[in-house]
């Protein structure tokens, strides 16, 4: 996994325009990443982060990696304090976007993560178990949660578009395939 | 024909500035009678510099009849107010010996900056972050929200003050004081204004948009001049930081002005005053509160 710090820009990330700077920088990164590989964008140490700022340099790359501009690639935020998060939250929830923050990424449990962005109770209870195992094929996904393979099959496909899990198609010895659905912070 | 404004007002602040913004720019020559003013506040300054540079633009040769009270001279000397008024305002008397007089006797926190480049915004809000903190000891977490909303309507200033075609030179001004209950951030530029930055995105081109449903609708609904999702979140974000705080919220730009407190807007119709004004009362508790 990929580091971006992005205290070099200081403790306050405040203009579109140093967010813009910013944007061009962690493209860059993305764009040297193999597929598969996911780039952590460190905001620890991060006083106060602008809407302005949070929508040019972390929301617009967000939009272009669900869309797949960059291929199959992700992105982590690490960020120990939940003030600097709320302007970020409110950029991604106007673009319906949605991020994976961990606290310490050296201790990754349960509680050491959280999403933000779009809020929808019933994907966040998919990545919650997605997380939880690491790896998962969506029949067992669906026989945890109680719900239909069809149903299961479009929350991870929905969480996957998001870029908040990975996903593996694969092709059984029978003719058919199934989708190995991973969690992105364990990887 | 010189034409005074003369309906004297004793305090300059937000509303009571409605009564000086003359209502007929047709007039080559403008006099603004301010002897009986015994009270301004940063919003009063800040609008008063606006004022003047938006009738220096029109060509408008303006005579102000300064305060009579020594307190509010001094106030106006150490606000930077005869620095930022345009040179070509004529005034009743001589003000030249304010300069010696000491800047800032109580310590109180009166900071005035200019803005004019995107890329000075931060360390103009660090600056007046550090204060606040620093010397006011004032609570880090809610400063830094502060500075969200410091950042936010700053970088309008280059942003949103000229239009791609005009040759205005994006400049504004901006004032910070505390009171005894509240702290008050005002700032102003005598640039196109709200409705015209709007205007300039096609989308809005064809709605019935006056200057206060411009001002509303970037409120409500985040209307901005860039035809980009995610714009236009900016203004919405300092309305919901001021009111998480219960705090007021005025905008004010050309002839339109919005009125914001405790989730409520109120919308006027006011006088043509160039350009855009904002200002924001903050209550002082929420910064001397432990955490928000």
């Amino acid at each position: 996994m990929k580091v971006f710090d992005l205290k070099r820009y200081g403790p306050t990330l405040g203009t579109r325009q140093q967010g813009r700077q910013a944007q061009q920088e962690i493209e860059k990164e993305i764009h040297n990443m193999p597929y598969g590989e996911k780039l952590l964008l460190d905001m620890d140490g991060i006083d106060i982060i602008s809407y302005s700022f949070a929508d040019e340099a972390i929301a617009i790359i967000i939009q272009r990696l669900t869309s797949r501009e960059y291929g199959n690639k992700f992105i982590l935020i690490r960020c120990s304090a939940q003030d600097p998060l709320e302007a970020l939250e409110v950029a991604l929830e106007r673009r319906k976007l949605a991020v994976l923050i961990v606290k310490n990424q050296k201790d990754l449990s349960e509680k050491n993560w959280t999403c933000i962005g779009i809020k929808k109770d019933h994907l966040n209870r998919t990545l919650e178990e997605v997380i939880k195992h690491k790896k998962i094929r969506t029949v067992e996904l669906s026989q945890i949660l109680g719900i239909s393979l069809t149903n299961c099959n479009n929350r991870t496909t929905e969480l996957h578009r998001l870029g908040l899990i990975d996903r593996e198609r694969v092709n059984d010895s029978s003719g058919g395939i199934y989708y190995i659905n991973k969690s992105i912070i364990d990887g | 024909m010189k034409v005074p404004i003369n309906k004297t007002i004793e305090e300059l602040k937000a509303f009571t500035f409605e009564r000086l913004v003359p209502i007929n720019l047709r007039e080559k020559n403008l006099e603004i009678d301010l002897r009986s003013v015994g009270f301004v506040d940063p919003y009063g300054m800040v609008s008063l510099i606006i004022l003047a540079k938006s009738l220096s633009l029109k060509s408008i040769e303006v005579k102000i009849f300064l305060p009579d009270s020594q307190d509010v001279l001094n106030y106006l000397e150490r606000m930077d107010f005869f620095k930022e008024v345009p040179s070509c305002i004529n005034f009743d008397k001589d003000i030249s010996y304010l300069q010696y007089n000491i800047r800032n006797p109580s310590e109180s926190l009166k900071e005035v900056k200019k803005i004019c480049r995107e890329e000075d915004v931060v360390d103009i809000v660090d600056t007046f972050a550090n204060i606040l903190v620093t010397r006011h000891r004032f609570n880090r977490q809610t400063v830094n929200k502060f500075s969200e909303i410091m950042i936010e309507t700053f970088q309008n200033i280059p942003q949103h003050s000229s239009s791609s075609t005009d040759d205005y030179e994006p400049e504004g001004i901006a004032a910070i004081q505390d009171y005894k209950d509240h702290i008050y951030l005002a700032l102003g530029d005598a640039g196109i204004g709200i409705k015209t930055s709007l205007l300039q995105n096609p989308r809005y081109r064809r709605m019935a948009l006056d200057d206060t449903r411009a001002i509303a609708n970037v409120l409500k609904y985040g209307f901005s001049r860039y035809d980009v999702p995610g714009r236009g979140g900016g203004l919405q974000r300092v309305l919901s930081i001021v009111t998480r705080f219960n705090g007021q919220l005025l905008i004010r730009s050309m002839q339109g002005l919005v009125f914001a407190r405790k989730g409520k807007m109120k919308c006027f119709t006011v006088g043509n005053v160039g350009g855009t004004l904002i200002g924001i009362r903050i209550p002082k508790q929420v910064f001397l509160q432990e955490s928000t």
